[in-house]
């Protein structure tokens, strides 16, 4: 086991507030794009930069929610049996 | 030369705008505080190297939307002080537009100069005060967009992951860090290519078959007699990600991130199509024999082993799937999982 311990029914409940974070990111990443004068295309470009940088956040969320929810997934699937190279591969892949 | 006293830009605009993005500030930082909440409850409840995998990316994206709160916070007083300012502009012109009307100087879009027109007695001294009132309004407009550029400026150097800038600069280095170097063996891994990445691309089949390969005899030496599907132990199908294989994409990444996000679209598009067979043998063993392994009917010891009943288990070779490329990325067509009697 190499110091592994995991207690599931804590984890498996970690990813639905993730997606509830997630969802009201996206739904409040549609912002406006003001007439700035001279400026506004330039505005535009970066209200652009700001929901690309939100939705970034918004998809690494999905990811961590996802990651978990293939952690507890596979680890029950294993009926307890777990060994290093196991966890280091969940390690290495799921939250790369 | 007559002034103009017109002034682009809305400062309604900029207000709700800037609510708006405070708003967006808010669920960032909120979504940064539950994360961290998350990854406080994960250290109480979750140790070993996969744990401690999570914490790291947590703490990453936490640290990363944190100071995309701070961005917001600072885009959003930005914004509302260029919407201030732009009705403080406008206001001032239009101050100067009253000052020049109330003499009865006519006023269009523009301010006439002394000079330009001929003035009756007594009008001269109030369009010089008003032709000052707009041009320091004017500078006023002028310095405003100057700060505002400045904040825009900013926001167009934010990113959010680091390695993106990274990535774009680094060398073609092959060599793999922490864990993956375990995995370094992987077959066909060494012969990666940056120059030939978009052939590796669009031919990620080669790449996946040799990393299903690897995995599979890594979980079948970590795990011996775990439950197996013909020769795929069940972990593998029900954990598509194992066959993600972060081993390639990192190190394509290194090399080329455009070429590094369609292998990697495409592996996720495959654990998806390996992600169904493990699914589908777990509801129904029997159906994914007929799906998966065609008219095999060998008996066989999987269903035992995985807890599950299962008359009819085939051998399976290999799985394999094709892409096709649409609109720049390499998609997920079909899995194709060849088969023969288990006898």
């Amino acid at each position: 086991m190499s110091g592994f311990e995991i207690d599931l029914d804590e984890i498996e409940g970690l990813p639905r507030p993730m997606r509830q974070y997630q969802a009201a990111l996206l739904a409040s990443n549609t912002l406006p794009s003001p007439d700035t004068g001279a400026s506004t295309a330039t505005t535009r470009a970066a209200i652009d930069r700001i929901t690309a940088l939100t939705g970034s956040f918004a998809t690494d969320l999905d990811q961590s929610a996802d990651g978990l929810d293939a952690v507890v997934a596979t680890y029950r699937s294993t009926d307890g049996q777990m060994n290093l190279w196991f966890e280091q591969f969940q390690a290495a892949v799921i939250f790369e | 030369m007559s002034v103009s006293l017109e002034v682009d830009g809305s400062p309604a605009g900029c207000r709700a705008a800037s609510r708006d993005i405070r708003t967006l500030a808010g669920w960032v930082g909120a979504s940064s505080d539950m994360l961290a909440a998350s990854m406080r409850t994960a250290c109480g409840a979750w140790s070993g190297s996969s744990s401690d995998a999570f914490t790291d990316f947590a703490k990453e994206r936490i640290h990363r939307a944190d100071e995309l709160h701070e961005e917001l916070l600072l885009f959003a007083a930005a914004m509302e002080g260029l919407g201030l300012g732009l009705a403080d502009v406008k206001a001032e012109m239009r101050r100067a537009r009253n000052i020049a009307a109330g003499h009865g100087i006519p006023v269009g879009a523009n301010l006439p100069e002394v000079g330009e027109i001929t003035l009756e007695p007594g009008q001269e001294g109030p369009l010089d005060h008003a032709v000052g009132v707009a041009n320091r309004a004017r500078e006023h407009e002028t310095r405003l967009q100057s700060a505002w550029q400045e904040s825009l400026a900013r926001v167009s150097k934010l990113v959010w992951d680091p390695a993106e800038i990274s990535a774009l600069v680094a060398s073609t280095g092959k060599s793999l860090s922490g864990p993956l170097d375990k995995l370094s063996n992987l077959p066909g891994l060494s012969d990666v290519d940056p120059s030939h990445l978009a052939a590796t691309a669009k031919n990620a089949t080669g790449l996946l078959q040799s990393a299903f390969s690897t995995v599979t005899k890594g979980i079948d030496d970590a795990l011996p007699g775990g439950p197996r599907v013909g020769p795929i132990p069940l972990i593998m199908l029900m954990n598509p990600h194992l066959m993600q294989h972060v081993m390639v994409t990192k190190a394509v990444k290194t090399a080329s991130p455009p070429a590094a996000r369609k292998i990697d679209a495409a592996i996720k598009g495959y654990g998806r199509g390996i992600q169904k067979v493990g699914e589908s043998y777990c509801k129904a063993p029997s159906k994914v024999v007929e799906f998966a392994f065609d008219k095999a009917k060998a008996p066989g010891d999987v269903g035992e082993s995985a807890g599950k009943s299962s008359k009819h288990i085939g051998v399976m070779h290999s799985a394999t799937c094709k892409f096709v490329e649409h609109d720049g990325a390499l998609k997920y067509t079909d899995l194709l999982v060849e088969a023969t009697d288990a006898k």
